[in-house]
C-alpha cells in the first residue's frame, strides 16, 4: 500500500509540475500573439500550432488528475443513493473498467505515434511531430496507471469498511 | 442480440458511475473493431482536437474563471450592481440576476456561481426583507443565467462540436440573453412591489466607491463582451487578453491571489474541468465519425419524420428530449446530442446558430429542472435547505424560463437578427 501511495505521490507531483509549466508558456505565447498581431502587425509563425499541441498536452494532464481526483465527468445520480459500502464497490467496479479502456487506448494510441508517424516530419523549431503526439499513448497510460490505484484503494477502503461494520454489529 | 447486450452492458457500466469518456471510448472501440478498421482510427479522430483553432479558448477562458472566482472580485461586482440598481423596485433582485449572468459567463457555468456569488445574495435579499422562497429560487436560477453571453464555455463547445462560427454563436445569444435577464427582471419588481421591499436610495457617491473599488475588474466585461459583438476581436483573441489580464490584476495588482500558493492549485483545479472536457470531446469525436459515416443522423431522420412532419412539432420534442438529457450531465450533453441532432435539425430547415441558441437555453432550464438538475443540488448544500423545499422555489423561474424558451424556439428572428447567414464557419 505504502509503495502504491508513493508512485501516486510522485507521478501527481511530476504532472501538476508540468501542467503548470505547460499553462504558463501556453498562456505566454497565445497573449505575445495577441500583442504582436493587434500591434505590430506581426506574429511568430508557429506560434498557433504550438499553442494547439500545447491545449492537448494541458488536457492530458489535466484529465490525469481528474482522475486522481475523481473529477471526471461522470453520471452518479444512481451512486449517490448506495449506501458507503456498495458505492465502494461500484467504484472499483467502474475504475477497472475505465482501465481496460484506457489500456487499448494507450495501444491504439502508441500504434498511431510510434508505428504511423514520421521521424523526420517536424512540427516547428526542432520538435518532431512523433514527439509532440507522444502524449497520447503516454497520457492514456498514466491514466491507466491511475485507474489501477484507485481501484486497489477502494476495494482496500471496502474491506476496511465491511469488517467495521461487522465489529459493530456484534 | 450480441450489440443489444453491449449496449445494456454499457448502460450499466455508465450507470455504475465509469467516466463516460471511458464509455464513449469503448462504443468506438468495438465500432471500430467491428467494422474491420483498426482502432488507431480512433486515435486519428481524437488528434483531429489539434486542427481546431477555437479549442485554445477553452483553457484559457476556463482558466481565467477560477482566477475570478477565487478572488474579491465577485463582490466588487456585486457591490456596483447594487450601487448602480439598487434604487429601482426589486432593485436587489435585478442586481442578483445582472452579476450572476456575468459571472457565469466568465466562470464557464460550472455551477461555481451559487458557491462563489450566492453565498453573498442570498443573506443580502432577505435582509433586504424579500420572501425567503422567492431569494432561494432566485439564486438558484441565477446559478446558470448568462449561459448565453460570451465567453461562456457552453457557447464555446457547441461551436466546436456543431462547426459553427463561435462568434455567429456569440451574436445569436445577444437578444434571447437579454430577454431572459429582462423578464426575470420584472418578475422580481413585481415581488419587490407586492411584498413592499425597501429600496436602497441612489446616491452618486456610492456609486463612485464602488466603481474605484472595481476599476480593475469593470471594464472587462465591456471590453470582452463588446470586443467580440464589435467583431474587434475574435474569441480566441479574447481569451487570450481575459487570461493574461486576469491572472495580472488579481495576482499582481489586487493581490488577492498568492503566486506560489493560490495561483498552482487555481491551474490545477481548472485544469482538471478541461482535461475531462477534452477527454470527452476526444473520444467522443471517434464515435460521431463513425455515426455520421454509417449515416446515422440520416437514418434517425427518415425514421422521425415518418411520425413528425412538422418543424415546430419536431422541436417541442427536442425541446423536452434536450431537457432530460441535460439533467443528467450537462457537458456530455453537448458533446454527445449536439453532433447527432444538428444534422437531422438542418433536414427541418432548422439554422445551426437557432439550434445551438435553443439548445443552450435548454441547458440553462436543465441546471435547475427538477429532479436532477445541478443547481437544485448545490442550492439544497450551500443554504442548508431540503431538496423538496428547493424544487418548490424554483417552479415560477422554472414557468418563466420555459415561456422565455417557447419564444425562441419559435422565434428563429430573435435569435438571427444580427446574424448574417447560419452554417459553416
Amino acid at each position: 500500500m505504502n509503495i502504491l501511495r508513493l508512485l501516486n505521490r510522485v507521478l501527481t507531483t511530476i504532472v501538476s509540475s508540468f501542467l503548470i509549466l505547460s499553462l504558463a508558456i501556453m498562456l505566454t505565447m497565445a497573449v505575445t500573439q495577441v500583442l504582436l498581431r493587434d500591434i505590430f502587425h506581426t506574429g511568430i509563425i508557429w506560434g498557433d500550432i504550438a499553442a494547439r499541441y500545447m491545449v492537448m498536452w494541458v488536457g492530458f494532464m489535466g484529465a490525469y488528475l481528474a482522475t486522481s481526483e475523481d473529477r471526471h465527468l461522470r453520471i452518479d445520480v444512481f451512486t449517490r443513493f448506495l449506501k458507503p459500502g456498495a458505492r465502494l464497490w461500484f467504484n472499483a467496479f467502474s475504475d477497472l473498467f475505465a482501465a481496460v479502456i484506457c489500456y487499448f487506448l494507450m495501444r491504439a494510441g502508441w500504434t498511431f505515434v510510434v508505428l504511423g508517424m514520421d521521424e523526420k516530419a517536424i512540427l516547428f523549431l526542432n520538435l518532431s511531430q512523433k514527439t509532440a503526439g507522444m502524449i497520447v499513448p503516454v497520457g492514456f497510460a498514466l491514466m491507466m496507471i491511475q485507474f489501477l490505484i484507485r481501484m486497489i484503494e477502494n476495494i482496500v477502503k471496502a474491506l476496511r469498511h465491511e469488517s467495521e461494520t461487522e465489529v459493530r454489529a456484534s | 442480440m450480441t450489440i443489444w447486450l453491449l449496449i445494456l452492458l454499457l448502460t450499466l457500466f455508465a450507470l455504475a458511475g465509469a467516466p463516460l469518456f471511458t464509455i464513449i471510448a469503448a462504443i468506438g472501440l468495438l465500432a471500430f473493431t467491428a467494422a474491420g478498421m483498426d482502432t488507431s482510427a480512433l486515435i486519428i479522430e481524437l488528434y483531429r482536437l489539434v486542427d481546431m483553432p477555437a479549442l485554445i479558448a477553452v483553457p484559457l477562458f476556463t482558466f481565467a474563471g477560477f482566477i475570478l472566482a477565487n478572488s474579491q472580485a465577485p463582490k466588487r461586482m456585486l457591490n456596483l450592481a447594487q450601487s448602480l440598481f439598487g434604487w429601482m423596485p426589486g432593485g436587489l433582485a435585478i442586481v442578483a440576476l445582472l452579476s450572476t449572468a456575468i459571472f457565469t459567463a466568465f466562470s464557464g457555468a460550472s455551477g461555481v456561481t451559487i458557491i462563489a456569488l450566492g453565498g453573498l445574495i442570498y443573506p443580502a435579499l432577505i435582509q433586504h426583507k424579500y420572501p425567503e422562497k422567492f431569494a432561494l429560487g432566485l439564486v438558484t436560477t441565477s446559478g446558470s443565467l448568462g449561459l448565453l453571453f460570451p465567453p461562456s464555455l457552453p457557447i464555446i463547445l457547441y461551436s466546436i462540436i456543431a462547426a459553427v462560427n463561435i462568434d455567429k454563436l456569440f451574436m445569436a445569444g445577444l437578444i434571447p440573453g437579454i430577454l431572459l435577464i429582462i423578464i426575470l427582471s420584472l418578475y422580481g419588481i413585481r415581488t419587490g412591489i407586492v411584498h413592499k421591499v425597501p429600496r436602497i436610495p441612489f446616491t452618486w457617491k456610492g456609486v463612485y466607491f464602488a466603481l474605484k473599488d472595481a476599476a480593475w475588474e469593470a471594464p472587462l466585461p465591456v471590453v470582452v463582451i463588446g470586443g467580440i459583438y464589435g467583431g474587434i476581436f475574435t474569441a480566441t483573441e479574447a481569451a487570450a487578453v481575459t487570461a493574461g489580464y486576469v491572472l495580472i490584476v488579481e495576482v499582481f495588482i489586487q493581490r488577492e491571489l498568492k503566486f506560489f500558493s493560490d495561483l498552482p492549485r487555481v491551474i490545477r483545479e481548472s485544469m482538471i474541468l478541461v482535461g475531462a472536457i477534452l477527454m470527452m470531446l476526444g473520444s467522443a469525436l471517434g464515435v460521431t465519425n463513425y455515426l455520421i459515416d454509417e449515416q446515422i443522423p440520416m437514418k434517425m431522420f427518415a425514421l422521425i419524420s415518418q411520425y413528425v412532419s412538422s418543424k415546430v412539432i419536431f422541436l417541442i420534442i427536442l425541446n423536452l428530449f434536450i431537457l432530460i438529457m441535460n439533467m443528467v450531465e450537462i457537458f456530455s450533453a453537448i458533446i454527445i446530442v449536439v453532433p447527432l441532432i444538428v444534422p437531422v435539425a438542418m433536414q427541418y430547415g432548422i439554422d445551426p446558430v437557432h439550434l445551438g441558441i435553443i439548445f443552450l437555453l435548454n441547458l440553462e432550464i436543465g441546471y435547475m429542472t427538477p429532479p436532477l438538475g445541478l443547481n437544485l443540488f448545490l442550492s439544497s448544500l450551500r443554504f442548508g435547505k431540503p431538496l423538496p423545499e428547493v424544487y418548490r422555489t424554483v417552479l415560477p423561474f422554472f414557468v418563466l424560463l420555459v415561456i422565455v424558451l417557447l419564444l425562441i424556439t419559435y422565434i428563429p428572428q430573435l435569435s438571427l437578427l444580427f446574424v448574417s447567414s447560419g452554417g459553416t464557419p
